[in-house]
């Protein structure tokens, strides 16, 4: 599958455009696309969508060897998948080289810049670490991806949760989501990402392009910041040389969104959990009267009612959950604890807390 | 008389609940659609019709590829389980029934299926990858036979047979159906089943599975005239 061509009406369009300071879908040279945020159900599991581009992200959690040289720092992996999408620049190289360009730019905004504390992710120093992947796939490429892989990666660490494990001696023992709850990763900054397209010998300059745009574009000079004002990542691609004014400009400009997304990505992730935690978790945390919809997510609303959980249930231990707790030193190929696992524990004991919640309903009606 | 038409109603408004459809949520496919069973949410996308590549061969038909991406962070490699592969023939097999081959000659659809929510079993994401792929197809246009619409139907141990079950009834359940139904003569196009049943079970299952099968279609009209309106 391939990308059309663009033609050289097209392209003469669109610079033509870029010259009078205009673009086609009526935005400012400053403006970004609109982000819609949206999470499932799974822990980690998010969706974003910038204008039109739309990334699916998913984080999972392995048990792992730390690094000699490292013993007692976790690891966190990401991996970009474009495979789904039509080729870019028409051909395969190319477009492989554009995927591993990408990969390591958020690599590097991510891993680099320290945003994830590794160190909480240590279980037993030397021997056992939790080892972090996010899997990034594009659904639709229109333009700017790597904006909104940045997001969705950074949604998808906040929105995640990492079982607890206790340490007993040389045994090592992973509670499900029910018996202890699992705790949000320990995150120090966010990494914005705020990528500069540069047309025409780099005289115009456009942020957030679209697909027309980028396709045109000389070259591309993305910057990573967070809020404190830290440079967390600074990336030029493409045919482009650059002053120092202008990079002066496009720091300011990046820190102005880079403000606004960090509250943004703080507030849904928040929001998020305001309306699940009292529900999915068997110890009664808060004792909620509203019936509040849950806007992000229509699907999961059919499982979980808005009535709370105010007695904790008696769980009888499932086989599967009796062969999981209990961990002994492992052959490290079979000790794979993922994300799914837990979600699959976590549905037997969903099922107990949704059957009081779903009594409770037909009570209703 | 009046008691059966308000039974009816009940029954149709708590099917719509369940279902829920979102059309070319992806801008640059051929067609694609977003549709939720229940807990279960899958997205397809297609595009195509388009060239072959060197090695394939098709010289009188439409060559089909069909990839199904479950949930990343499954498993250790980027490869598709073998579970995953069973689920991209079976649906292979529908879509090669389905659309009229002869109408594209040497060339190719790639049909992508991304499973993005499951909270239940087998059953309702079996289903919801089915009903996703007949609303893609029909958002791009392609020439199909008829339309079709997979129904689940669960096994409960004290309930007994449950058409689109809820979560619960779902983990609880021991056997399943998932028929699939094409719309011209309610006929069954195909079956997938797993557990512990005889024929009586089998054949009370599929006359569940009828009406169901007729409501959701009527559902397909609906998300469709909203497109056109």
């Amino acid at each position: 599958m391939k990308e059309l061509i663009c033609s050289t009406i097209e392209r003469n369009v669109v610079l033509k455009c870029i010259r009078d300071h205009k673009r086609l879908d009526l935005r400012t040279i400053d403006e970004t696309r609109s982000i819609n945020i949206e999470f499932r159900a799974h822990p980690g599991y998010v969706s974003v969508t910038l204008g039109q581009t739309h990334v699916i992200a998913q984080a999972s959690c392995r048990i792992t060897k730390p690094k000699e040289s490292r013993a007692s720092e976790g690891h966190i992996r990401i991996h970009l998948d474009m495979s789904k999408i039509p080729l870019i620049n028409l051909e395969n190289w190319k477009h492989q080289e554009f995927v591993q360009e990408l990969n390591g730019i958020l690599e590097q905004n991510i891993r680099h810049s320290n945003c994830l504390d590794l160190e909480s992710l240590c279980i037993n120093s030397g021997e056992l670490v939790w080892s972090i992947k996010i899997d990034l796939i594009v659904l639709n490429n229109c333009g700017n991806i790597l904006d909104c892989a940045n997001i969705a990666t950074l949604c998808s660490l906040y929105h995640f949760r990492l079982p607890e494990v206790s340490v007993h001696g040389s045994e090592i023992r992973v509670y499900s989501s029910t018996e202890r709850r699992a705790r949000p990763l320990r995150i120090l900054h966010f990494p914005i990402n705020v990528l500069f397209a540069f047309f025409i010998d780099g005289h115009y300059t456009l942020i957030d392009p679209n697909s027309d745009e980028e396709r045109l574009m000389d070259g591309f000079f993305s910057i990573s910041m967070n809020q404190h004002k830290e440079i967390c990542g600074i990336h030029m691609g493409g045919k482009l040389g650059l002053k120092k004014e202008q990079v002066e400009l496009c720091k300011k400009l990046a820190f102005k969104k880079v403000l606004e997304l960090t509250d943004r990505i703080r507030q849904v992730v928040t929001d998020y959990y305001k309306t699940i935690e009292p529900i999915t978790h068997a110890q009664p945390s808060i004792i909620r009267i509203d019936n509040d919809e849950d806007e992000d997510d229509d699907s999961s609303s059919s499982s979980e009612s808005e009535d709370p959980v105010l007695i904790k249930p008696e769980i009888p231990l499932s086989p599967i959950e009796n062969n999981v707790s209990l961990l002994l030193m492992p052959d490290l190929d079979n000790l794979s604890l993922t994300d799914d696992v837990s979600t699959m524990i976590a549905t037997n004991v969903d099922k107990l807390t949704s059957d009081l919640e779903n009594d409770d309903e037909h009570d209703n009606e | 008389m009046t008691e059966t038409i308000s039974q009816t109603n009940e029954n149709d408004t708590s099917i719509f609940s369940c279902l829920h459809c979102k059309l070319s949520p992806i801008s640059k496919a051929t067609g694609s659609a977003t549709f939720t069973l229940n807990d279960s949410l899958c997205t397809c996308l297609i595009n195509g019709p388009g060239e072959l590549r060197q090695q394939q061969d098709a010289i009188n038909r439409l060559q089909v590829d069909i990839t199904f991406q479950a949930r990343p962070g499954n498993n250790n490699t980027n490869s598709t389980s073998t579970k995953d592969k069973l689920i991209e023939q079976w649906l292979e097999t529908l879509v090669r029934s389905t659309v009229l081959m002869e109408y594209y000659p040497r060339s190719q659809i790639n049909i992508v299926m991304y499973e993005e929510q499951n909270l239940s079993g087998e059953a309702t994401i079996l289903a919801c990858l089915c009903n996703t792929l007949c609303l893609t197809m029909l958002d791009a246009n392609l020439p199909m036979k008829y339309a079709f619409a997979a129904v689940p139907i669960v096994q409960h141990p004290t309930k007994g047979l449950l058409s689109l079950p809820k979560t619960k009834d779902e983990l609880a359940s021991t056997s399943y159906f998932v028929f699939v139904f094409e719309i011209t003569l309610n006929d069954i196009l195909a079956t997938h089943a797993s557990g512990d049943f005889d024929m009586k079970i089998l054949e009370q299952a599929i006359s569940i599975a009828q009406p169901i099968a007729r409501q959701i279609f009527q559902f397909y009209r609906q998300e469709l005239e909203k497109r056109l309106t």
